[in-house]
């Protein structure tokens, strides 16, 4: 069976540094599988890779047997991968609901006629749209606050936000930029369980995450990277125990259970 | 003062003010979009007006003499042809350069700008052309009495031609898929393309709609003044550019009242000292408010952006 995203020996460098160097990875659909690695490791560089915002250097990304390597980032989502950002991205001038209408637009109909006329299948779609976007905000929770601003949100609700956003696109995989960082436990509990809850909606997700608890209760495969190469790849008891693993560990960040 | 010069005075500012609104709309769009001064707009409106009255010659040669079904029809071919200058315009001279140092698009405009107003003046005509009367007089020779002053057709047209535009851009912007898209892509182009928006596509749209927009300007302002020179737009550019900046540029309620401001200035500064003067006092103007509100009357949500 084709994997959902498969990369083939991603390689970026920026000047010297070898960012990220010849990574090989697999994800079926519906699976979890978790980046994790030392500050500077390229998990970040690996995703931007993945969403089209860097060209790689070498190596091919297949999402869906399909090469979308060096794709720009709105045909990458057009295509089913949608993304989160470590520094939340919102558009900040725009409400709730608009951040999730936005997301909706390669899904939408182009053509100006029916808008000018106002057709009655014109604001069917117009109304199912709309009704489409606010699922996505009850999904994560945000329905109630579907007409503020964006900006104003609690900065726990704005991740959620940017779920909501991300969903709207219709992914079939959804990259994760350390969704629980500065949260506090009860709200990493609650964004552990929504990932779950977006699992089993059918999407496969892959995960940025610094919260070791995080990763290992909810991943069903850890890939390790380190100065850019992959050093492990593989179930999360597996990764836990990899001499190479604690050995990159330690000599920068000791996992640690909080 | 009489309430008639009065009402005279609020007319002619307020049809002058609708015209540079309609000019200083792409400005505004183009900067609330890319953050760059498009100096070139100036020429987009210039074309608009030549493209126009070389339409109304080749129609009424080809079937005579319809006022209203040739002016219409020429409207629809300035716009067309502005908008292919504009688009034009973005995918030659400005996208390449969206990356670059603030100074190289805006350098590259300067550039376009004079390019098209030497391209038209060598290709085109060196003397000023004349709008073809027999067109604009049925609009500039009849009055409706509006208490005890007199408004010609051409200045209700104008008015009622920019109001529904206005009415059809806000609508287009807050609550349409592309005004959305437009809005994003304003706000984050990385993060809009990231939700599948295709962000040149958004671009380049900015630039055909405030383009049209500039031509249906160029036409109106072509019958109100009589007179097309290759340098019009370059001057009446100059205008927009001003109103969008006194209204606090990027804004778009901004730029219609700035051009509001400045028309009535004009208008007051017409009859009061000759309008020789009004580049004199609409440019004091701009430097008076600069000089209280540096973002402009509407400008404050600009700053956090740029």
């Amino acid at each position: 069976m084709t994997p959902l995203l498969e990369t083939r020996g991603l390689s970026k460098t920026f000047g010297g540094l070898k960012a990220v160097q010849k990574v090989d990875l697999h994800i079926g659909a519906n699976r979890i599988v978790s980046v994790i690695g030392p500050n500077g490791a390229g998990k970040t560089t690996f995703f931007n890779c993945l969403s089209g915002i860097y060209r790689p250097d070498g190596g091919a990304i297949l999402l869906d047997g399909q090469d979308i390597t060096g794709r720009a980032p709105h045909q990458v989502c057009k295509l089913g991968l949608a993304r989160t950002f470590q520094n939340i991205r919102l558009f900040p001038e725009m409400s709730v609901l608009e951040n999730v209408l936005v997301a909706q637009f390669q899904h939408r109909s182009i053509s100006p006629l029916p808008l000018l006329l106002r057709s009655k299948r014109f604001r069917a779609q117009e109304k199912q749209s709309r009704d489409e976007a606010l699922g996505f905000l009850e999904f994560v929770g945000l329905a109630h606050l579907a007409e503020e601003m964006s900006g104003s949100l609690a900065y726990g609700l704005q991740r959620r936000l940017e779920i909501a956003r991300a969903l709207a696109t219709q992914p079939r995989l959804l990259l994760l930029d350390e969704p629980a960082a500065g949260m506090n436990p009860q709200e990493t509990t609650e964004m552990v369980q929504l990932i779950s809850r977006l699992r089993d909606r059918g999407l496969a997700i892959l995960l940025i995450e610094h919260h070791m608890k995080v990763v290992m209760t909810i991943s069903d495969e850890i890939l390790v990277l380190d100065h850019g190469v992959s050093i492990a790849h593989g179930a999360p008891e597996k990764v836990r125990n990899d001499p190479q693993v604690i050995k990159a560990y330690l000599g920068d960040e000791v996992p640690t259970g909080e | 003062m009489t309430a008639q010069t009065l009402i005279e005075i609020l007319i002619n500012g307020i049809s002058r003010g609708a015209m540079y609104a309609l000019v200083a709309l792409g400005y505004t769009m183009v900067y609330g979009v890319l953050g760059m001064i498009n100096f070139a707009h100036g020429e987009i409106f210039m074309i608009g007006m030549f493209a126009c009255v070389y339409a109304l010659g080749v129609f009424s040669l080809m079937w005579g003499d319809h006022a209203m079904v040739n002016l219409t029809l020429a409207m629809v071919v300035a716009m067309v042809f502005s908008a292919a200058y504009g688009y034009a315009n973005e995918r030659i001279a400005y996208r390449r350069l969206r990356k670059a140092h603030v100074l190289a698009p805006l350098t590259s405009a300067i550039g376009i700008s004079t390019f098209l107003q030497y391209f038209i003046f060598l290709t085109v005509s060196k003397d000023s052309v004349n709008f073809p009367r027999y067109y604009s007089d049925w609009l500039t020779n009849n009055h409706l009495r509006l208490g005890p002053a007199d408004v010609t057709y051409l200045q209700v047209t104008i008015l009622g031609l920019t109001l529904v535009i206005m009415g059809g851009l806000y609508y287009l912007i807050n609550h349409t898929r592309m005004g959305i898209a437009l809005r994003a892509t304003a706000q984050d182009q990385l993060m809009a393309s990231l939700v599948g928006i295709p962000v040149n596509r958004t671009i380049a749209f900015t630039f055909i709609l405030g383009s049209a927009l500039a031509a249906i300007a160029g036409v109106m302002f072509s019958m109100y003044s009589n007179v097309l020179v290759f340098d019009a737009g370059y001057r009446v550019g100059l205008k927009a550019f001003t109103a969008a900046i006194l209204g606090g540029i990027g804004n778009i309620p901004g730029a219609v009242l700035g051009a509001m401001i400045l028309g009535l200035t004009e208008a007051l500064t017409t009859l009061q000292f000759g309008s020789e003067w009004n580049d004199v006092t609409t440019f004091g103007v701009l430097m008076l408010v600069l000089l209280l509100r540096p973002r402009g009357l509407l400008g404050e949500r600009v700053a956090d952006k740029v």
